[in-house]
């Protein structure tokens, strides 16, 4: 019987410089996992690389091979020792479903995990390195992880200020492509914010005291860079504007802002003041269609979003505890089953032979439709006979007792192991 | 055409009404997490709406034509509105949600038609007086859904000035989306009330000989909606006076609708 042995490098137990060194790009993962399936013991194997994790979930008879050759590989890679973490059986399933449930995530509830472990899965299934045990526990896993995202509140809320600027500017004007975002200043914050509203489709402008700086980042971030004498010009045109200068004064005063709104024709203008001391004028929040957040407000959210996270992470370990239970007993069944199939084909394979002898002797005058009449007879003597320790043994699945009940009856009825064809019967 | 079968069709259509409302104000409020509440809501809905049309069909059968009081009025204008939905919905899927201020309004005009009284029919003879009623209900049923889009953009638009970005801003469309779907109501719903508003003078003058009181409201109905339209082409108006004036509005075109058949001389 496979045991599942999971070993890995994720963002609590590894610097990012180890991560780095054991990273695994796209383009290459079908090679490595290919060449982990390759190591000896390793029966079926699987590897998820993101920019917080690698980890290489893998199957075979012997866990205590599998975990040697795994952490072999590790090895290779620069990964020391000390870096390593390992789930074997029961708890390596629990390992998965967490990641793809986005329980063991950096920012708890994140979506796109769950799309990384499903391409990691099609690229090994593509390069024939999976079997039934991870194609079992990843499809497990993943409705497991859909459970989560519907059932709980896991996905909702924020969780960065950038995130929030995201959300809150597709709040107001739905899809961002198109739409223009003014960074005012060189905050790191407020251009991550950017970044991120850019990589929804927004298109950048750079302002800046000093116009060759907004020239270099603008560059760098693949925007438009302005003086900041264009600002009451690009209020009018830019739909958000993310305001990060280190002035001690307002640099958007409302009644900028107003001006702004009339040339505007009324198209919703936000406002992300992330500058302390702030850079807009608050008063300008109270205008129609202006919507102005600044730095408290956003790291409210956030932390609102992180809270509400809390409640709904304890909601999606209840999820997993039931799916992992579910998963289990699947296990536990699917090793009891070839016990129970052995036991059938052998009862059955007996009683065919001795209608057969008798066929040829004393039943010989028999006519075709009397001996289809008796086969269908026997096969419903040995269904009946077999329910009751069928009944027993499935029932047991999950206990010690169910175990040694199997090892008993391939004892006494001289059962083949695992999937091996039956003996013939005696003649 | 047996009552009965009358009967029944009104209520299981308010019965549809009354479940996808739940279901859909469920969504939006956030009391179930079930992401099924949306779909089903707008199946009932759908279902609602088909049962809706069947009802008004027998009804149109039985008496030989277009509604010819109140209430059969209000239940065809509901049937519009809700129809409205069903088919803008297909273009821009994010407004499903905003059927949890649909079906609500759709039960209470439909429940509003069985309280109020009937007329014999007949009395609405002549073709101008059939393209005013149609004209009419038709502007007012794409207003029934510029109003809902206004009243989703308020809740919507308090949620962000508000700074309350919970499960309600969450589920709720984009202020954007929601202001370009609103106008575009207005736009298709003004022409249809100023023919209205035309051939009502007509038969104003036909019936009563001068021009009644609620042609002073449903004229009032339609400069507000055309002041909303001028205004934002012409100002820019857009966003929260947008909606008010939506809001407004379509307070007025109800009352024109109501007091049209509620309080007018029978032509």
């Amino acid at each position: 019987m496979s045991s599942l042995v999971v070993v890995g490098v994720n963002h609590r137990t590894a610097p990012v410089e180890t991560r780095e060194r054991v990273a695994v790009d796209a383009d290459g993962l079908g090679d490595v996992v290919k060449s982990v399936r390759g190591l000896d013991g390793v029966r079926e194997a699987m590897l998820v690389a993101t920019c917080n994790r690698v980890e290489v979930y893998a199957a075979g008879d012997d866990a205590e091979a599998v975990t040697r050759a795994l952490r072999g590989f590790f090895h290779q890679r620069g990964a020391s020792e000390q870096y390593l973490y390992e789930h074997r059986g029961e708890a390596g399933a629990g390992h998965a479903f967490r990641v793809c449930a986005s329980l063991d995530s950096l920012v708890v509830g994140e979506p796109q995990i769950l799309g990384q472990v499903k391409e990691a899965w099609q690229v090994a299934r593509a390069s024939g390195t999976t079997g039934p045990l991870l194609n079992r526990l990843m499809a497990r896993a993943f409705q497991a992880a859909k459970r989560v995202r519907t059932e709980t509140g896991i996905a909702n809320g924020q969780v960065s200020v950038a995130s929030v600027a995201v959300d809150l500017a597709r709040g107001i004007f739905g899809d961002l492509t198109g739409h223009r975002v003014i960074v005012v200043g060189a905050g790191k914050m407020a251009l991550g914010a950017a970044r991120s509203l850019v990589r929804n489709g927004a298109l950048l402008a750079v302002v800046n005291r000093s116009y060759d700086k907004a020239v270099a980042l603008a560059q760098e971030h693949g925007g438009v860079a302005h003086p900041l004498t264009d600002l009451p010009l690009l209020l009018q045109h830019g739909d958000v504007v993310v305001c990060s200068t280190g002035a001690a004064r307002y640099v958007i005063n409302r009644d900028e802002v107003a001006a702004a709104m009339k040339g505007r024709r009324g198209r919703s203008l936000f406002l992300i003041d992330i500058a302390v001391p702030r850079n807009v004028d608050p008063r300008a929040g109270d205008l129609d269609n202006v919507y102005l957040y600044n730095v408290d407000d956003l790291e409210r959210i956030v932390s609102e979003g992180t809270s509400t996270r809390s409640a709904a992470k304890a909601a999606a370990e209840k999820v997993l505890a039931e799916e992992l239970d579910a998963y289990r007993r699947e296990q536990r069944t699917q090793q009891a089953t070839p016990v129970i199939t052995a036991l059938r084909q052998r009862f059955r394979a007996t009683a065919l032979a001795e209608l057969e002898r008798s066929l040829a002797k004393s039943l010989k005058h028999l006519t075709p439709d009397d001996r289809k009449a008796l086969e269908v007879m026997v096969d419903a003597t040995v269904n009946k006979l077999l329910h009751a320790p069928t009944a027993a043994l499935k029932a047991r699945v999950d206990t010690p007792e169910g175990a040694t009940a199997g090892e008993v009856l391939r004892e006494l009825f001289e059962l083949p192991d695992g999937s091996a064809p039956p003996p013939d019967p005696p003649r | 055409m047996p009552p009965e079968l009358l009967a029944a069709t009104y209520y299981g259509a308010t019965a549809l009404y009354a479940a996808a409302g739940v279901a859909l104000v469920a969504h939006l409020a956030g009391t179930t997490r079930r992401p099924s509440a949306l779909a089903w809501g707008v199946r009932l809905l759908t279902a609602a709406a088909a049962l809706h049309g069947l009802h008004e069909a027998l009804r149109w059968g039985a008496t030989l034509g277009p509604p010819s009081g109140l209430g059969a009025a209000l239940s065809v204008l509901a049937l519009l509105g809700v129809t409205g939905f069903l088919v803008v919905r297909r273009t821009q899927p994010r407004l499903d949600v905003t059927g949890a201020f649909v079906a609500p309004l759709t039960l209470l005009l439909l429940v509003a038609s069985r309280v109020s009284a009937e007329r014999p029919a007949g009395h609405l003879g002549g073709a101008v007086l059939a393209l005013h009623v149609a004209s009419v209900l038709t502007g007012t049923a794409a207003f029934t859904l510029a109003f809902v889009m206004a009243l989703a953009y308020l809740l919507q638009e308090r949620q962000v000035k508000k700074k309350r970005l919970g499960g309600v801003f969450q589920r709720l469309p984009p202020l954007d989306v929601l202001d370009a779907v609103g106008y575009r109501c207005v736009a298709v719903g003004l022409p249809a009330l100023t023919l209205g508003n035309v051939t009502g003078l007509f038969v104003g003058a036909r019936g009563a000989g001068a021009v009644v009181w609620q042609q002073y409201v449903g004229m009032g109905a339609w400069v507000l909606f055309a002041g909303v339209l001028v205004l934002r082409l012409a100002a820019g108006w857009r966003g929260r006076r947008a909606a008010i004036g939506t809001i407004l509005g379509y307070a007025s075109a109800l009352v024109v609708l109501a007091g049209y058949y509620a309080g007018s001389p029978s032509p």
